[in-house]
C-alpha cells in the first residue's frame, strides 16, 4: 500500500503545494470553474442534503465511555439508528456514508442506513487531524506534524482514499501548513500557508490552480449550494473575479459585526486541529447563506449563534431583526437550511426556527445529551401552521436578565439593540433591567445610560411607578436601580417624580452611591418641595465621617440649597460652613460656594 | 454641644440629667442641625430620658437615619413617649433591612404589647428573625398561636419555643384546649428553651390548679427527665 502511494504521488509531479506553483492564473481558474460546472463563472451545486437518500439528517454524537452516534431523520421525526462509538471528529456525510475519526487512530466509514461500519482505515498516530472531506466518491483528510517545524521538512499532508472502500489513492506532503479540506465536484480545495487556496484533482492529486489573497488570510473554504466561499474576516466567492485577490474587485461579502461579536466566525478555522472536532466554536458562530448570484446574503440576513441565543442580524447594518433564547442548555450545533434554522441543544433537543421571523416552528428530541452534531438537511422546512414572530423587545430583555454570567458581551449587544428599537415598550424594558436583581455591573451601567438617553415625557408614569418601589424587609421588596431612575428623572425634569425621589433621599435603605443622582435629579426638577428635604439631608449627614467617601451627594445638596433655597437657607449654609462639627471637605466646599455666589443668583425655586 | 466630640457627647448626656425644660430645647436644636453620630446618639438617649411628646417628630426623623445605631437609639427613645405616632414608627422599623434594628423594634413592641405587631412579627419569624419569637408570644392571639403550632420544623426551634412560651405564661391566653396544644408543641421541640418554658408554666400555677395543660406539661417534663 505504501509503495503504491509513493508511485501515485510521483506520478502527479512535484508541483502540488510547491512554492513555485503560479497563483491567481486566469487560465487555471477558468479550467477549475469549468470542472465545477460553473455557469457564467459562478459555480452551481445541487441544493438539498448531500446524502444519497436526500433525507434531512442530523448525526449527533455523545462523548465519554458510553459514547454514541445517532442518526436522526427530521422528516420522519425518528432516529434511524444509534451506534456505540468514540467519535473524535466532526462527522462528514457524503453519498450513503458517514465518516468520522474514532478513537485516536482510526478513520471510520458507516452506512447511513444502518450505522454499521463499512470500513476502517488507520490514521497517523503522531500527527494532528485537521479535517476530513468527501464527495461520496473520494475522501481526503489533512494531518499535520506535531511539535516544532523544521525548515525543509514536511509539515502537513493531504491523503486521499476511495470513499467506498477506504483504499488508499494518493498522498501529498507540503512544507507549509495545510488547512481542513473541502471536496466538491471531484475537486479538493485546501487552504495552504494561510495565504492560498489550492485546488486539486481529487482523482490524481494534481494541483489545478491556486488562488492567493492579498488582503486577508484564507482560514476556511466552504462549499455551499450557492458556490464555494473562502476567507477569514469575510467571504470571498470562488468565481472569475477571485484572481484579483482583493475584496474590492472580488465577489466579497462581509457583515458589519457589532464589537461584542467580533470573534464570531463565518466557518471553522481550517488550521485548528481542535476545530476538527465539535468544540466551543460550534456554539459561537455565524450562519449565513447567499443569494443564488452570490451578490448578497439571502434575505439580507446573517444569523449569530451564541451559545444559547440566536440573533438574526441585518447583513448591511449588523442590527438585530429578531432574537431567540433557548432555555437552560447551550445549543451545540446549528445550520441555516434556507427557510429554517436548525438548532441542536446539549441535552439533545432539536429546534427549528423560521429564518425570517425567529418563530419556533418545530421541535424534536434525540433522547440523549450530545456534544456536537452535523446537520445535513439543506432545504428542509418544518411543516408549520400560523406562528407568531419572535418579539424582539421581549427576547432581548429576557436575554439581558439571564443569570448566566458568561454572556456579558451578548447582554451589552442586546442593550444596544434595544436602544435602536422604535418601540414604546423599550423604556419599560430598560426600567425592568435596571431594577432587576440579577444584572451585572457593566450591563447595568450600559442599561442606565441607554435608559437616560431614551426617556421622554411619555415615560414619566413608568418612571414614577418604578421610583415608588421601596426597600421593605417585611414585604420582601427592594428598591433597585434608583441612581439610574434618578438620572432619567433628571433628564425629564417632571415634577411628579419629585415626591418619590424625596422619599428615597431620606430613606435609610437608599444606597449611598445613589444619593448624588437623587440630589441632582431633585435640583434639576427644581421643585420647591425638595428644599426642606435637601436641607434635612445636608444637616443629618454634614458631620458624619462615613460621608467622606461619598462627598458628591452632600456637595450637590449644598448646591441645590443655594439654587432653590432662599435667604434662610443661605444662613443655614453659612452655619454649616462655620460649625466645627461639619466635615472639613464640606465646610470648604460650602465656603467656596457662598463666596462665589454664582449659583444662587441664577436659579430660584418654583 | 459644639467643639470636640468627647466634650459634646458628655454635654449631651448631661443635658439628659438636667431637670430643666430648656435642656430639651437645647437637645432638639442640636439634633435638628445635625451632629456627629456619636454625639447624636448621646443626645437621642438624653432626649429619651426627657420623654417630651414634642420630641416625636425629631425622633421619628432619627429613626430613619442612615446609621443603624442612631435608628436603634431613636427607637428606644421614642418608645417612652405617650404619642399616637409612636406605634407606627416602631412598626415601620420591623421592615428595616438591618436585623439589629428589627430586633430592637420587635422587643419594644412586645414590651408595649402592641397588638398591631402580631402579623408583622409572625412574618418576621417565618422569614427567620429569631428576635421576633419572644415578642410574638406576648401579642399572639388564638389564630397566630394555631399558625405557630403548624410552623414546627419550618422556623427556628428556639424562636418558636420562645413564642409559644410567651403565649403559655399569659393569663389571657386560651382556651384551655389550645393551651394543651401549645404545651404538646413545646414538648416536640428540642433544646433547653421548651423545657424551661414548661417548668416556668408549671411553677407559675397555684398548687390546686389541675388544668389539663399543666398535667400535659408535667407528663412531658417527666418524660424528658427520664431521657
Amino acid at each position: 500500500m505504501r509503495v503504491a502511494w509513493l508511485v501515485l504521488v510521483a506520478g502527479c509531479g512535484a508541483t502540488a503545494f510547491s512554492p513555485h506553483f503560479p497563483d491567481n492564473d486566469r487560465a487555471d481558474l477558468r479550467a477549475v470553474l469549468a470542472r465545477m460546472g460553473a455557469a457564467g463563472g459562478a459555480p452551481v451545486f445541487a441544493a438539498g442534503p448531500v446524502n444519497a437518500a436526500k433525507r434531512p439528517l442530523v448525526l449527533a454524537a455523545s462523548r465519554g465511555p458510553d459514547g454514541r452516534l445517532v442518526a436522526y431523520d427530521l422528516a420522519a421525526k425518528k432516529a434511524l439508528w444509534t451506534q456505540p462509538s468514540d467519535v473524535r471528529s466532526r462527522v462528514v456525510l457524503a453519498g450513503d456514508l458517514a465518516f468520522h475519526r474514532e478513537g485516536k487512530s482510526a478513520l471510520v466509514a458507516r452506512s447511513l442506513r444502518s450505522g454499521a461500519v463499512r470500513w476502517r482505515a488507520p490514521l497517523p498516530t503522531s500527527g494532528r487531524l485537521l479535517g476530513v472531506a468527501s464527495d461520496g466518491r473520494h475522501l481526503v483528510y489533512v494531518t499535520e506534524a506535531e511539535g516544532s517545524r523544521v525548515e525543509g521538512h514536511e509539515v502537513a499532508s493531504l491523503t486521499a482514499l476511495d470513499a467506498a472502500s477506504g483504499a488508499a489513492k494518493w498522498r501529498l506532503g507540503a512544507q507549509g501548513r495545510m488547512g481542513a479540506p473541502a471536496l466538491t465536484g471531484g475537486l479538493v480545495l485546501v487552504p495552504f500557508s494561510h495565504q492560498y487556496l489550492c485546488v486539486l484533482d481529487a482523482r490524481t492529486g494534481r494541483e489545478l490552480g491556486r488562488l492567493r489573497n492579498r488582503e486577508e488570510e484564507i482560514e476556511f473554504v466552504v462549499p455551499t449550494p450557492e458556490g464555494v466561499f473562502y476567507g477569514s474576516r469575510g467571504l470571498f466567492r470562488l468565481d472569475t473575479k477571485a484572481v484579483q485577490g482583493v475584496a474590492a474587485r472580488a465577489t466579497y461579502l462581509r457583515v458589519p459585526l457589532p464589537a461584542e461579536f467580533l470573534r464570531a466566525a463565518y466557518a471553522t478555522d481550517a488550521y485548528s486541529a481542535a476545530q476538527s472536532q465539535y468544540t466551543a466554536y460550534d456554539r459561537n458562530r455565524l450562519l449565513w447563506r447567499v443569494t443564488s448570484d452570490g451578490a448578497g446574503f439571502r434575505d439580507q440576513l446573517v444569523f449569530l449563534h451564541n451559545y444559547r441565543f440566536v440573533f438574526a442580524m441585518s447583513a448591511t447594518t449588523g442590527s438585530a431583526r429578531w432574537a431567540y433564547a433557548y432555555p437552560g442548555e447551550d445549543l451545540v450545533a446549528s445550520a441555516h437550511l434556507g427557510q429554517d434554522l436548525l438548532l441542536v441543544s446539549a441535552k439533545g433537543d432539536i429546534v427549528a426556527l423560521d429564518a425570517l421571523t425567529g418563530a419556533a416552528v418545530g421541535t424534536h428530541t434525540l433522547g440523549m445529551p450530545v456534544v456536537g452534531a452535523t446537520i445535513d438537511a439543506d432545504g428542509f422546512a418544518a411543516p408549520r401552521g400560523p406562528t407568531a414572530a419572535a418579539d424582539l423587545t421581549e427576547t432581548l430583555t429576557e436575554i439581558i436578565w439571564d443569570p448566566d454570567r458568561r454572556f456579558e458581551q451578548v447582554k451589552l449587544f442586546c442593550i444596544a439593540e434595544l436602544s435602536r428599537i422604535a418601540d414604546p415598550r423599550v423604556v419599560g424594558a430598560l426600567i425592568r433591567i435596571v431594577t432587576h436583581e440579577n444584572v451585572d455591573r457593566t450591563v447595568y451601567a450600559r442599561a442606565a445610560e441607554t435608559l437616560i438617553a431614551r426617556v421622554d415625557s411619555a415615560s414619566t408614569p413608568e418612571l414614577q411607578s418604578a421610583l415608588m418601589v421601596r426597600t421593605d424587609y417585611l414585604a420582601a421588596t427592594r428598591a433597585r436601580g434608583v441612581d439610574a431612575l434618578a438620572g432619567a428623572a433628571a433628564k425629564l425634569r417632571a415634577r411628579d417624580l419629585a415626591p418619590p425621589l424625596i422619599e428615597h433621599l431620606l430613606d435609610a435603605e437608599t444606597p449611598v452611591t445613589a444619593l448624588a443622582s437623587i440630589v441632582a435629579a431633585l435640583v434639576a426638577i427644581g421643585e420647591a418641595s425638595a428644599v426642606e428635604p435637601l436641607a434635612q439631608f445636608l444637616l443629618d449627614h454634614r458631620a458624619d465621617e462615613a460621608m467622606e467617601e461619598h462627598p458628591e451627594a452632600l456637595r450637590a445638596a449644598a448646591d441645590g440649597l443655594m439654587r432653590l433655597g432662599g435667604p434662610t437657607h443661605r444662613q443655614l449654609l453659612a452655619f454649616i460652613e462655620g460649625d466645627g462639627h461639619t466635615r472639613p471637605f464640606l465646610r470648604a466646599y460650602v465656603g467656596d460656594a457662598l463666596r462665589a455666589k454664582g449659583p444662587a443668583k441664577t436659579a430660584t425655586a418654583h | 454641644m459644639g467643639g470636640d466630640g468627647d466634650r459634646a457627647t458628655s454635654a449631651a448626656s448631661s443635658l439628659g440629667a438636667l431637670h430643666d425644660a430648656r435642656a430639651t430645647d437645647v437637645l432638639h436644636g442640636a439634633l435638628e442641625l445635625g451632629l456627629p453620630p456619636r454625639v447624636a446618639a448621646a443626645a437621642l438617649e438624653a432626649l429619651g430620658v426627657k420623654k417630651s411628646p414634642a420630641s416625636v417628630d425629631l425622633l421619628r426623623r432619627y429613626a430613619q437615619h442612615r446609621r443603624p445605631e442612631l435608628r436603634k437609639v431613636a427607637l428606644e427613645a421614642i418608645a417612652g413617649l405617650a404619642a399616637p405616632a409612636v406605634p407606627s414608627v416602631l412598626l415601620s422599623a420591623l421592615a428595616d433591612t438591618d436585623a439589629t434594628v428589627r430586633a430592637k423594634a420587635a422587643r419594644i413592641l412586645g414590651e408595649r404589647r402592641e397588638k398591631a405587631a402580631e402579623d408583622p412579627l409572625l412574618r418576621l419569624l417565618i422569614r427567620g428573625d429569631e428576635a421576633a419569637g419572644a415578642p410574638l408570644g406576648v401579642v399572639a392571639g388564638i389564630g397566630t398561636a394555631k399558625k405557630l403550632i403548624e410552623l414546627v420544623g419550618q422556623v427556628s426551634d428556639r424562636a418558636l419555643a420562645l413564642a409559644l412560651a410567651g403565649c403559655l405564661v399569659r393569663p389571657d391566653f386560651g382556651p384551655e384546649p389550645l393551651r394543651v396544644d401549645v404545651v404538646k408543641t413545646l414538648g416536640k421541640l428540642p433544646g433547653s428553651e421548651p423545657v424551661a418554658a414548661l417548668e416556668d408554666y408549671d411553677r407559675g400555677l397555684s398548687e390546686k390548679d389541675d388544668r389539663p395543660s399543666r398535667a400535659e406539661a408535667r407528663r412531658i417534663l417527666e418524660g424528658r427527665k427520664a431521657q
